[in-house]
């Protein structure tokens, strides 16, 4: 297990290395720079140069392509152009809340998948099965926008059950318990689409990977034991279908942080999502770099977890690749 | 020679009926027809000027107004028929779309077939550069470089294009890995056949099922990414009018709870037209390998 751990952490970094790559290109990509926005039509071209010198602007590209990357790799991503604040504290902000949104509607695909995705695949045509079908097509066609409008339209606008937007009602200052309620009510709507557009995948997997697996010998060898049909399907059913979840647990990241983007900005939800599309429209190129290149190490990150945790669950999978 | 060209499956009939007990794939063929006949016949089709104020049979004109037996789905709030605006609307989303699951597929493709039978340095910095590519979600990247660039309709194409082409790639370097070593591959190299002529007349026309299936279903993601960007404002700029611009009108809560009119339309018709091509996608896979699934 290890000299796998070691080969898979060594292509890690080499795929950071070519993430930093491309997020420096785009940001070098962006007309204009960072002197621009600092610049004062009093300046003399003396003074633009000392402060073109100290913000290490006119330095060769891969001089600054290092500088930039020593920085990230202490956790300093500039300033954002917009108010100067330091990028990596406007993250810390908007990172609990994105984390809060994504890893219970995370949890609840998981756990949606799992068990319509066994039921459907030990009970083909019946009424469950067209209902995992059903959510398939709907999850992979919905565009989150519109669904997520719908809802506020029909739960929030007509019948008044949750609020329209936002992370908790301020004004209340709600403590504890009174909190977390609030907090979970303000979420009802947001998870709801993030939960349908983002099982469609992990749902399709799981069922067909059971599916695959009741047909299996050793399966017909416990029926044949008598062993029962629930046991069958908690023991040897189940444990296959976690693994196209873990898998996917490193796969379908990128789309769900995509998802988030605009879930966070219908309902007004201050995560890292809606920071991007707001520094997006301010050109605020710091700050939405940032973001992209965060999400890039959590999504390699995400993925060589997954493939740790899948020789943990399968034991047929080998470590020496 | 050539008759390893042509697809076996694709050529034999057999293919054809398996597809047509889909009936589900084929109601899609039908939907998706339709749209496409809405798109290029557009200018026949919509009552008013998608672009201009609309005015009435008795020459009166509307702001938002509710749907009436002048305006079938009403009008917005610079007066314009939205029947219309939904007409040309289907025009630009789907030709955005398809253009740009088409630049994604020749991206993917040309790449693809390049680093599977190429091998070595070629194919392991197209496959790491492909693998930094993934790990940024597609959206994240697309919003910020549209964030650069002037939006328009060549840009949006453009944007979403070279974002997207990294499932196709994976694709089509898998399927080169599995066809560079078949014989009939090996006998048209021992016959003089160069690089070029092997990879695009031999090899990728054997591969073409699953991609021509996942090009499908590009072409629903690429509507669905056109959607969002435009729905946020960065995609298709006013006065044009694409489904997802459409629909950004509804994120004030005025037009969200009182005019339904506006954005229930536009929704539909992309829910409509994505559902019909994974529909269709999913028939297609079928038709094409039966012992999937």
């Amino acid at each position: 297990m290890l000299p796998f751990i070691a080969k898979r952490g060594i292509q890690g970094v080499i795929l950071l290395i070519m993430v930093s790559f491309i997020s420096f290109a785009v940001m070098n990509l962006a007309p204009g720079n960072a002197m621009q926005t600092f610049i004062n039509p009093r300046m003399s071209p003396q003074e633009i140069t000392r402060a073109e010198n100290a913000l290490g602007i006119n330095k060769p590209i891969p001089v600054q392509y290092l500088g930039w990357a020593s920085n990230l790799l202490q956790g300093n991503f500039g300033y954002s152009v917009r108010n100067g604040e330091s990028v990596t504290a406007l993250l810390k902000q908007r990172a609990g809340p994105t984390l809060l949104l994504t890893a219970t509607s995370f949890v609840l695909i998981v756990f949606i998948a799992l068990v319509i995705g066994v039921y459907s695949a030990a009970r083909p045509y019946s009424l469950v099965d067209y209902l995992s079908t059903t959510l398939v097509f709907a999850g992979i066609s919905i565009p989150s926008f519109f669904f997520g409008l719908t809802l506020i339209y029909l739960f929030s606008v007509q019948l008044g059950w949750f609020p329209t937007s936002g992370f908790e009602s301020y004004s209340a200052g709600h403590q504890g318990l009174a909190l977390f309620l609030d907090r979970a009510w303000h979420m009802a709507l947001p998870v709801c689409v993030l939960t349908l557009t983002g099982i469609a995948g992990i749902l399709r997997h799981v069922r067909s990977s059971v599916s695959e697996a009741l047909r299996q010998d050793y399966i017909r060898t416990a029926r044949s034991k008598g062993v029962g049909e629930r046991a069958i399907l908690v023991k040897h059913a189940l444990r296959n279908g976690l693994i196209p979840v873990v898998t996917l647990l490193g796969l379908s990241l990128p789309a769900f942080f995509a998802g988030s983007v605009i879930t966070e900005t219908i309902f007004a939800w201050p995560g890292m999502g809606r920071l991007l599309v707001d520094s997006v429209f301010a050109r605020d190129y710091p700050v939405s770099m940032a973001i992209n290149t965060i999400t890039a190490v959590l999504v390699i990150v995400g993925s060589l977890v997954a493939d740790m945790l899948y020789g943990l669950i399968d034991p047929r999978v080998r470590f020496d690749g | 020679m050539s008759v390893a060209a042509v697809p076996k499956r694709l050529a034999g009939g057999r293919g054809l009926g398996r597809f047509t007990r889909h009936r589900l794939a084929l109601i899609s063929v039908v939907v998706l027809g339709l749209f496409i006949l809405i798109g290029v016949f557009a200018p026949l089709l919509a009552p008013y000027d998608p672009y201009d104020l609309a005015a009435g049979p008795g020459g009166e004109i509307q702001f938002t107004s509710a749907p009436s037996a002048a305006f079938w789905l009403g009008t917005d709030a610079l007066g314009r028929d939205v029947l219309s605006r939904l007409i040309f609307g289907t025009r630009v989303s789907l030709t955005i779309g398809i253009s740009a699951a088409l630049l994604a597929l020749v991206i993917g493709v040309v790449l693809g077939v390049l680093a599977g039978f190429r091998g070595g340095w070629t194919d392991i910095i197209l496959s790491r550069f492909t693998d930094a590519v993934a790990a940024f979600p597609s959206l994240f990247l697309i919003l910020t470089v549209s964030s650069f660039v002037k939006p328009s309709l060549i840009t949006t194409v453009t944007i979403i294009g070279l974002l997207s082409w990294v499932s196709t790639y994976r694709l089509m370097r898998g399927e080169t890995l599995k066809l560079r070593h078949q014989e009939y591959v090996e006998a048209a190299g021992a016959l003089g056949a160069g690089d070029w002529r092997i990879m695009f007349r031999h090899i990728l026309p054997n591969a073409a099922a699953p991609i021509i299936v996942q090009t499908t279903l590009g072409v629903a993601e690429a509507i669905l990414t056109e959607s969002a960007l435009s729905f946020l404002g960065l995609g298709v700029q006013q006065p044009i009018a694409s489904w997802g611009n459409m629909l950004s009108d509804a994120r004030t809560i005025t037009v969200l709870q009182s005019q339904p009119w506006l954005w229930l339309p536009p929704g539909l018709a992309i829910l409509l037209t994505v559902l019909a091509i994974n529909f269709l996608g999913d028939g297609l896979r079928d038709t094409f390998n039966p012992r999937e699934k």
